[in-house]
């Protein structure tokens, strides 16, 4: 697996998060990372959903309507 | 004495057009640095009706947000 170059998407959470201007905007973080530490990690960074590839089609556009309602 | 009858669903599904009308569509940040898996993505909440934009890593993502309210989706 690749883990993208620069600031992965915990610390970009993060950043989301630290930023009043941003702060409140959802984030779902949809990740090949399956193992408990790194789901933890997610929703420590304060993301609203954290879902693991592969992923479902059904199971990620219910988490997205949700938080966009 | 006639019963009013309030028919909730059709009142919601209104107050959520007019919501929509005053916002316009929810927009969506897809961060992810695979364009395969991006695309897809992106294709997805388009057809969903959603307006979506992409960044291909984190820095791109935060100064897409910076300017603007969207959502964040970010893949690792």
């Amino acid at each position: 697996m690749r883990i993208p170059p620069g600031i992965d998407g915990f610390e970009v959470c993060r950043r989301i998060r630290a930023d009043p201007a941003s702060a409140h905007i959802p984030v779902v973080m949809l990740t090949g990372l399956l193992d408990d530490a790194s789901r933890v990690k997610g929703l420590e960074a304060s993301a609203d959903d954290y879902l693991t590839k592969p992923f479902h089609i059904i199971e990620l556009m219910a988490s997205i309507r949700s938080l966009l309602q | 004495m006639p019963e009013i009858v309030f028919d909730y669903g059709a009142i919601r599904a209104r107050l959520d057009q007019l919501e929509r009308e005053a916002t316009g569509p929810a927009r969506i940040l897809v961060v992810e640095d695979s364009p395969v898996t991006g695309e897809l993505l992106t294709e997805l909440f388009e057809y969903e009706g959603y307006v979506v934009s992409e960044a291909y890593n984190g820095f791109e993502a935060l100064a897409k947000i910076r300017p603007k309210s969207l959502t964040s989706f970010r893949l690792t």
